[in-house]
């Protein structure tokens, strides 16, 4: 069930009220089966993977606090299991597709077959939801939950189910305790951000998704200049993509009474690459910072294994989003953009490492040089595969000639217009605190207007059959 | 609790009422708007479902659309030719305007183009569903016997249009402003969109597009195109069904489709003409605009041809 869809719309209205009348003790058992049914409408029967590793880490979680002598090797069985599903259902065939190439060079043949199976919708991130659970009572940061269906909800709560935030245990097992009153601020709140995440999802992602699929899908036959602008355009589409889906993620969670944690904060206004991460995907940067990049060392080693550190979580990072050379080289692009801006800092700038970034107009070239390697690295990550992103490459760095494909021109009109209407936002919010911005006015009557363009807006230029969230395939 | 329950739905009600007056407001202009169009894809549309009473009327996708042109095929028959042709615009859309026309005039002549592999069944279906209803949607509203072709791609299309009135005209404004008030844009005569410029022999070696599908018959399909010939028979309209030509010779001697397409026309004694390796267009350069299309060369002299076909019978 996606959000953009009218079986989403509906879903969402029926559950909310039937959620507000039922009594709070019966609460968790509604959300819990509710979350159930919007898995089950993906594929029905990957609900027993998640039942499984769900059994497993409750387990692991109790015998972790009970036996404090064994609680290693629970952890590391509760992580094998959790990675061991991960790997099977995306690496696999990935591997073995590699393992077939490699053999094929010295003539031999891969007697594996290739598995013909549907990667489980969300599964990376209920994954690492799941393992920050374990991982957090090992440490004894969070104690073991001893109701089934309370943990069980922590991991398949439907907001952040198949795209997260992915949470951590701490802030959101408690929250499920919690009686929750009908409040109109919060519920208001909620549904800004819903219809606001709607609205970059619909209007401006999927509208700059038409001209990016039609440079991408065929990058052979186009010029430099479009090239250029379909990645400009693709930069902002997975933005628009993803924030959006995340708005409407945490929104609905708001309007239930839960709150998540914050997913963007508009990373394309970042200064450099390291302030681009504190904005970007959140919720799983901090997970890769907490559970990878600390326990492996950090920055508090040498510059060399500092470096390595860094490099390491970023291609693991890559990995993580899918299973093609296309992510991992855009993760060690971006390992080694870190890796570069330390040397720089540290020995070239000579900067105070925990001095916080500069803010104003002094930083505008930092931010256009950051926002230029950022867009170098989505062809990557946009490519159908690594000939295509060289491909695009060659096209953008060699100005490949030939003229700008417009495609439908009112939609290439409507697209320039919506970034432009987008940066201007982003802009109000990150310097302005949304002063100017119409759905957060003091007065009613500015404020619904605000709400009725937005939605005015979305029916008229929406892309409605646009599909599927991009973060779902991972 | 209840003060603050009954506020916000005071407040939804509200904002509900606001939008339904903008929706039923805009929704009209909007309709208004696009039914000023004076050229452009939906003109297209409008003209074949609203307008049109010319003798030989062509449908089929975007190879329709730029291989006949209504002039030559005028001159060489004598009778008014308009192209209903539109990119994308396969049997499906063809089955559910034809009616609509035939409901309104008889033409004397209906050239339906088609492909090989029209009737095999194929993934991509559903989305030429989808792109046949987004077509299609802005006319529901005048003709509701479009609502079963439209719920091909899902009823949550035809629930979206009765719930709002904007919703058929998604996208339209630019294209609709476009087309009726500038002549931006406005290269087709007669429904014909001329392509110029020919192929780099040495950059097009084989095929990148493949029109020849090879798989099982879609059931779906097959039922549509036996809709078109039976209604176009009960209508005592004369269907000319043709595969016109392809740059790269294609071999449909085992395309399960091409033969269904043959035996359905045969049995219903229909028009067949199959130009697929046809001389001198097969592999002449200088007549196609790329692989699958003619150019405005390539288009005369083919126009000229089936010109000829329609005039002796």
């Amino acid at each position: 069930m996606l959000f953009n869809s009218l079986h989403f719309a509906f879903f969402f209205i029926v559950t909310t009220i039937i959620y507000f009348l039922l009594p709070h003790k019966y609460r968790w058992l509604f959300l819990l089966a509710i979350s159930c049914y919007f898995y089950m409408v993906f594929v029905p029967v990957y609900i027993l993977i998640l039942a499984f590793t769900i059994l497993v880490d409750y387990a692991a979680g109790i015998l972790i606090e009970k036996n404090p002598a064994h609680k290693k090797g629970l952890l590391a069985l509760s992580i094998v299991v959790n990675v061991g599903f991960l790997c099977f259902f995306k690496y696999f065939n990935f591997l073995n597709g590699n393992l077939t190439v490699l053999l094929g060079t010295f003539a031999a043949k891969n007697p594996i077959p290739a598995l013909n199976i549907l990667l489980p919708i969300g599964l990376s991130f209920h994954t690492f939801q799941a393992m920050s659970y374990t991982i957090e009572v090992y440490r004894g940061n969070q104690k073991a939950e001893k109701h089934l269906g309370i943990y069980a909800l922590y991991v398949m709560f439907y907001p952040q189910l198949v795209a997260g935030p992915i949470e951590r245990p701490q802030n959101m097992i408690h929250q499920f305790y919690q009686k929750i009153d009908f409040d109109y601020d919060r519920v208001v709140s909620g549904l800004k951000l819903i219809l606001w995440g709607l609205f970059k999802k619909v209007v401006i992602a999927d509208r700059l998704s038409l001209y990016v699929d039609a440079i991408y899908n065929n990058p052979t036959h186009h010029s430099g200049i479009s090239s250029i602008v379909a990645t400009i355009f693709f930069t902002f589409q997975i933005y628009c993509d993803f924030s959006g889906y995340s708005g409407i993620a945490i929104g609905t969670a708001r309007v239930l009474g839960i709150d998540l944690m914050e997913n963007f904060r508009r990373p394309y206004l970042a200064a450099s690459i390291r302030e681009f991460w504190g904005r970007w995907h959140i919720s799983l940067s901090t997970w890769f910072r907490d559970y990878l990049y600390i326990p492996i060392g950090g920055s508090r080693v040498n510059v060399g294994k500092h470096m390595r550190n860094l490099f390491v979580v970023f291609i693991i990072s890559g990995l993580w989003h899918g299973a093609n050379w296309t992510f991992i080289i855009w993760g060690a692009l971006h390992g080694t953009y870190q890796v570069i801006e330390l040397v720089l800092n540290k020995y070239i700038l000579k900067k105070d490492p925990k001095q916080p970034p500069k803010k104003g107009i002094a930083t505008l070239p930092n931010f256009i040089i950051t926002f230029i390697l950022v867009a170098i690295a989505w062809v990557f990550f946009r490519a159908n595969n690594v000939t295509d992103a060289f491909t695009i490459m060659r096209n953008i760095f060699t100005l490949k000639p030939g003229p700008l494909f417009i495609g439908f021109a009112a939609g290439f009109v409507y697209s320039i217009l919506l970034i432009i209407f987008l940066v201007v936002s982003e802009i109000n919010q990150e310097y302005f605190q949304n002063r100017y911005s119409l759905m957060y006015n003091r007065m009613p009557a500015i404020r619904y207007t605000g709400y009725v363009l937005l939605i005015v807006t979305m029916l008229m230029v929406g892309v409605f059959n646009g599909g599927q969230f991009i973060y779902f395939q991972f | 609790m209840k003060g603050q329950l009954y506020r916000f739905l005071r407040n939804t009600v509200l904002l509900l009422l606001i939008l339904l007056v903008l929706d039923r407001g805009i929704g009209m202009w909007l309709e208004h708007l696009f039914y000023q169009q004076k050229h452009g894809d939906d003109y297209v549309s409008i003209y074949l479902m609203e307008q049109a009473h010319d003798d030989i009327l062509v449908l089929g996708s975007s190879r329709a659309s730029h291989h006949y042109n209504s002039n030559v095929l005028e001159q060489a028959t004598g009778m008014t030719c308009f192209n209903g042709g539109r990119d994308e615009m396969t049997i499906t859309y063809a089955a559910a305007v034809l009616p609509i026309v035939y409901e309104r005039y008889k033409p004397k002549v209906v050239i339906l183009e088609v492909g090989p592999s029209e009737l095999t069944d194929n993934k991509d279906k559903q989305v030429v569903y989808q792109r046949v209803a987004t077509v299609l949607l802005p006319f529901l509203h005048r003709h509701p016997e479009l609502k079963n072709t439209i719920s091909l791609a899902g009823n949550e299309e035809l629930y979206k249009t009765m719930a709002c009135h904007i919703y058929p005209y998604n996208s339209s404004i630019g294209s609709s402003i476009q087309n009726a008030y500038t002549h931006m844009g406005h290269v087709s005569v007669k429904g014909y969109e001329p392509l110029v410029g020919h192929i780099d022999s040495t950059t097009y070696k084989t095929a990148v597009q493949n029109f020849n599908v090879q798989g099982p018959l879609a059931p779906d399909l097959v039922a549509t195109f036996k809709s078109i010939v039976a209604t176009a028979k009960q209508s005592g309209i004369r269907l000319v069904t043709v595969i016109s030509p392809f740059y790269f010779p294609m071999n449909t001697g085992t395309n399960q489709s091409y033969y269904a397409i043959r035996g359905i026309l045969q049995q219903n004694g229909c028009e067949f003409y199959d130009f697929t390796t046809a001389a001198p267009f097969c592999q002449n350069p200088y007549l196609f605009y790329d692989e699958v299309h003619l150019n405005d060369s390539g288009a005369a002299l083919y126009s000229k041809m089936i010109g000829t076909i329609v005039a002796k019978h």
